[in-house]
């Protein structure tokens, strides 16, 4: 529209590959794209911080990625990551964390499909793996209904009765759920036997828990209220404002990966190439070190923001990247 | 058509207001014809006017618009449009709004459809990058609508029993 705006933003833009060294510094991946671990390139580093720079590709800026940016923009808290810079953006959502309903055409947003979510992180937490995990790379229309992911949430829980979930059939994709599934596919599948798979115990509080948040029928799925009243916060270790309170964290740092462990990205466990660095008898595998940032950088949790623009690449597909401290 | 939805959020709205209220002197926009060349007042009307249209129907949420006439105002504010492109900045500007409001926002295609072919769709998502680069991904709005529904909604629990209920249907 107008040239000379784009002139005088362009020259003030930088490039992301300008403002940080990142190169070979992969510490993960997800459905969105790569995160890499990055610095400030040196005159610019004053202060040694490290920064989780977020890399998603495709051929434009979805929706997820537009409200998770924006949301982002506006979130302040010690305990969240704050946004740096953008550099430009395309995402899928997370399909795997998304509840029966909106699976099924839920119109409407609700708390207790927080609540699921919430259910498949502390799932993952429990055994190092995404609970739901799913192909999705075919995942691009706007239709909440999704044949794998649900096929994914039976083969874990089991096909849902029609006494446990009496309103199942008011769903808006109810129809293309009878016709495309068959529920003695899935006799054999619970949630029981998905966790001891995993060694926990079906008669442990944190499987009760975990039980009452992965509920399929949204209206008997647990509240916040009650969860966090769930005996399980009552037993050692107890809930803490930071959970790295006043440890020695045996986390080795985050090894980086190489584009070899990309090709089995989409296997779902990753495998974090390599021995454990940090060689100790009571420590936990690589595997764990995933969702933990890196132990001596913990202190550094409350950032500023800021945001920029990469102009890289404007007629074919966008990549785009965005900064995080760690 | 509306699908604002409170249901569930009752406990947050006085935090969400309060937020929203001290934001809102970032998205506010009062110079934005100052340095147009080729927009004025009128001209800006009929842009608001079609897109309201436009929005209308494609059945979109009623905060979808207030978000999309926002985002003209702040683009309008940083750069000088031409005529020939205001629908296209009318329908990336629904678009950008539509991927946050919409549960399901309008293809493209649709969009284009609009306005009788005269843009492409790369043009599209070529200014819907420049726009989200020229308001920095500032998108949570705090809308006239949302206040609106605010102050109703106080006004109509100061009310009680048969007449609350009256007012709220």
């Amino acid at each position: 529209m107008d040239f000379e705006y784009k002139q005088k933003t362009n020259a003030e833009r930088a490039k992301v590959e300008d403002l940080f060294d990142y190169e070979g510094c992969k510490v993960g991946r997800g459905t969105y794209g790569h995160v890499y671990k990055g610095k400030r390139k040196n005159r610019l580093n004053t202060d040694g911080r490290e920064y989780a720079l977020k890399q998603i590709e495709g051929t434009g800026i979805s929706m997820s990625a537009c409200r998770e940016i924006a949301l982002l923009r506006e979130l302040k808290h010690p305990n969240v990551i704050s946004l740096q810079k953008v550099f430009l953006s395309h995402t899928d959502r997370k399909v795997w964390l998304l509840a029966p309903e909106l699976l099924l055409g839920a119109r409407h947003y609700t708390k207790a499909i927080d609540i699921w979510a919430i259910g498949c992180i502390f799932a993952e937490l429990l055994t190092y793996e995404p609970i739901f995990h799913c192909r999705q790379e075919d995942i691009k229309t706007s239709n909440p209904y999704h044949h794998d992911q649900l096929d994914r949430i039976f083969n874990v829980m089991g096909f849902p009765q029609d006494k446990d979930w009496e309103d199942i059939r008011k769903m808006p994709e109810h129809g293309t759920l009878t016709k495309d599934f068959k529920r003695s596919n899935y006799v054999n599948c619970n949630l029981v036997k998905y966790m001891e798979k995993h060694k926990v115990k079906p008669d442990s509080k944190q499987f009760h828990l975990l039980q009452k948040l992965l509920t399929m029928d949204p209206t008997k799925r647990i509240t916040s209220e009650l969860a966090m009243k769930d005996p399980y916060f009552l037993e050692d270790p107890l809930p803490s404002q930071d959970v790295f309170e006043g440890k020695n964290i045996p986390y080795p740092k985050r090894e980086f990966l190489t584009d070899d462990d990309d090709d089995k990205a989409d296997t779902g466990a990753s495998k974090a190439g390599g021995a454990d660095q940090s060689s100790g008898h009571n420590q936990p595998p690589a595997k764990r070190v995933r969702v933990m940032p890196p132990s001596t950088h913990i202190h550094n949790v409350q950032a500023q923001q800021q945001l920029q623009f990469s102009s890289s690449n404007i007629q074919t597909s966008t990549s785009s990247t965005y900064t995080s401290r760690f | 058509h509306h699908c604002l939805d409170h249901q569930g959020f009752e406990d947050y709205l006085d935090d969400i207001y309060y937020h929203r209220l001290s934001i809102e002197y970032k998205y506010v926009v009062t110079t934005c014809l100052e340095n147009q060349p080729e927009v004025d007042s009128g001209m800006r009307g009929l842009l608001v006017s079609w897109m309201t249209g436009v929005h209308h129907q494609m059945k979109l949420c009623q905060d979808t618009l207030f978000i999309a006439v926002n985002i003209v105002d702040r683009v309008l504010d940083v750069m000088q449009a031409s005529r020939d492109y205001l629908q296209l900045l009318g329908i990336t500007t629904i678009l950008i709004a539509s991927k946050l409001e919409e549960v399901t926002p309008p293809e493209i295609s649709e969009l284009l459809g609009c306005c009788d072919g005269v843009y492409t769709r790369d043009m599209a998502k070529q200014l819907e990058r420049v726009i989200l680069d020229a308001i920095r991904f500032d998108l949570m709005v705090p809308t006239s609508q949302f206040f609106l529904e605010y102050y109703a909604t106080s006004c109509i629990n100061s009310f009680q029993g048969f007449q609350g209920d009256q007012l709220r249907q």
